[in-house]
């Protein structure tokens, strides 16, 4: 779901930005630490084991074939994004901050 | 306003591990008496128009005692407080949007499995950045009611 999310927020923004004269030429990168989010939106095998994820949500893989966004994944002690979800000590959250150049 | 003046300021806004419920150890009477009287409403409304604006890096934060206008305890209130304290400290902090760099979208997507105590619901968060700064951030703490339960990459998915 948060990748879903994420890539629909993708799509606006890239057409956004292209209608403000800034064309995004490459696909762009979308960091992750869940392998297995990973694997499942690269790999459009059917698995059994993901039957209860509703179609609407393989929308990822159809806009990866598009060549949009590129999932990459990034290692959990990487992963800088946790300052969304979670409390953090002092050192990640100064170092989550600076990556996603929130300050 | 909320009389913070002589607070120590701190380097996060919350604290590690932090497990806050609707059902928070028991309090007396006269506390709950206390917590009538404290502006929680009014501080969370300050934070939101703060996090909107720039600091997104509280948004986490404020979504977690956002939740607990109803079953405020005195617990709830400190942790706003701590916020207080955190930006206090931050102040100077601000966005750097630098037109020398590119303009290419950098995007992050997380997400933490029945990280709600009481509901069991999800917390998502992505973020993007745009020549050097932060231009769009969603962090949703209780993902929507479909979402109790489900398997762990679903969420992640």
């Amino acid at each position: 779901m948060s990748f879903i999310e994420a890539t629909k927020e993708v799509v606006w923004l890239r057409k956004l930005l292209g209608d403000l004269g800034y064309q995004q030429l490459i696909a762009t990168p979308l960091y992750c630490d869940n392998q297995s989010a990973i694997t499942l939106s690269q790999n459009p095998k059917y698995h059994s084991r993901m039957k209860h994820v509703e179609m609407q949500h393989h929308y990822i893989r159809e806009i990866m074939a598009k060549g949009k966004v590129n999932v990459i994944y990034c290692a959990i002690e990487n992963m800088v994004v946790d300052i969304m979800t979670k409390s953090l000590p002092k050192l990640k959250h100064v170092k989550s901050q600076q990556t996603l150049e929130l300050i | 306003m909320f009389k913070l003046e002589m607070n120590k300021v701190v380097a996060t806004p919350l604290e590690v591990g932090l497990k806050l419920t609707k059902a928070m150890s028991p309090e007396i009477e006269n506390k709950k008496e206390h917590t009538k009287k404290v502006p929680y409403q009014s501080a969370i409304g300050n934070l939101i128009y703060y996090m909107i604006c720039i600091r997104v890096d509280i948004a986490y934060s404020v979504g977690v005692v956002s939740q607990f206008f109803t079953y405020l305890k005195k617990t709830h209130w400190k942790v706003v407080r701590r916020i207080f304290r955190y930006l206090k400290g931050t102040s100077m902090s601000r966005v750097l949007y630098d037109g020398k760099r590119s303009a290419n979208l950098v995007g992050f997507a997380n997400a933490d499995w029945a990280r709600d105590f009481d509901s069991r619901k999800s917390t998502l968060g992505h973020c993007f950045s745009l020549v050097g700064g932060v231009v769009l951030v969603k962090q949703e703490t209780n993902f929507h009611n479909t979402f109790i339960n489900r398997s762990k990459i679903y969420v992640f998915y």
